[in-house]
C-alpha cells in the first residue's frame, strides 16, 4: 500500500505581516489632567481588545487550516478492500 | 519421449520462474499505478484545502480590521465624553504623573518610546 509522506501545511503563513509585530500601546497621555489620564486608560483597553482579537483570530485561522489539511491527508488516504 | 521425462522439471522451473517474473511486473506496474492515483488525490485534496484557508484567512483578517475600525470609533467617543465629564478637567500632581510615566516607560510596549527615553529612571 502506497505510504502517504506529506509535509505539513505552512498555515502561519496565512497570518498578516503586521500582526507579527504586535498591537501597539495607546499614546501616553500628554495632559496633567484626571481626563487624560482616564481617557488614556480607556484607549489603552481598546489596545487590549485588538490584541486579544488579534490572537483568537490567528489561533483559528491556523487551526482550521491544519484541521483542512489533516482531512485532506485522510482523505487520501488508500482504503483496504476499499473499506478501512 | 524420452527427452522431455529428462527436460519436464527444467520446462517446469523455467515456465514457474517465468511466470513469477511477470506476476511480478505486473504487481509493480499496480503499485506504480496505485501511488500515481494517491499522490494526484492528495494533491488535488490539499490544493482545496489551502485554497479554502486562504479564503477563511482573509475572511478573518478582514472582520479582525472591522472590528479595529468600529473600535477606534467607540475610542473617540469615549474619549469625548470622558473629557467633557464634570471634573475631567482637574489637574493631577507633577509627582503623581511623572510617576505614571515612569511605570508606563517601564512596560515592553512603550520601549524606545522617545517620551520614555526623556524619562528619568524610575527609583
Amino acid at each position: 500500500m502506497p505510504l502517504i509522506v506529506a509535509t505539513p501545511s505552512a498555515c502561519s503563513s496565512l497570518l498578516p505581516d503586521k500582526w507579527r509585530q504586535g498591537v501597539a500601546g495607546a499614546p501616553l497621555p500628554d495632559g496633567q489632567t484626571i481626563g487624560d489620564w482616564i481617557a488614556f486608560g480607556d484607549a489603552q483597553t481598546a489596545q487590549l481588545d485588538k490584541a486579544n482579537d488579534r490572537y483568537g483570530a490567528a489561533m483559528g485561522i491556523v487551526s482550521r487550516c491544519e484541521a483542512r489539511d489533516a482531512a485532506a491527508v485522510k482523505k487520501a488516504r488508500p482504503k483496504v478492500l476499499g473499506l478501512f | 519421449m524420452s527427452w522431455l521425462r529428462d527436460n519436464a522439471a527444467r520446462a517446469a522451473a523455467i515456465v514457474a520462474l517465468g511466470a513469477l517474473l511477470v506476476g511480478i511486473l505486473l504487481l509493480r506496474s499496480c503499485e506504480t499505478e496505485r501511488t500515481a492515483k494517491v499522490s494526484t488525490k492528495l494533491a488535488t485534496g490539499r490544493a482545496g484545502a489551502s485554497l479554502a484557508s486562504g479564503a477563511d484567512a482573509v475572511d478573518t483578517t478582514g472582520s479582525v480590521q472591522g472590528n479595529e475600525v468600529a473600535s477606534d470609533a467607540i475610542t473617540r467617543e469615549n474619549d469625548d465624553a470622558i473629557r467633557n465629564a464634570e471634573g475631567a478637567s482637574a489637574p493631577i500632581a507633577n509627582a503623581v504623573r511623572d510617576a505614571g510615566l515612569a511605570s508606563l516607560c517601564r512596560r515592553a510596549a512603550y520601549r524606545g518610546n522617545p517620551k520614555c527615553v526623556q524619562q528619568p529612571p524610575a527609583r
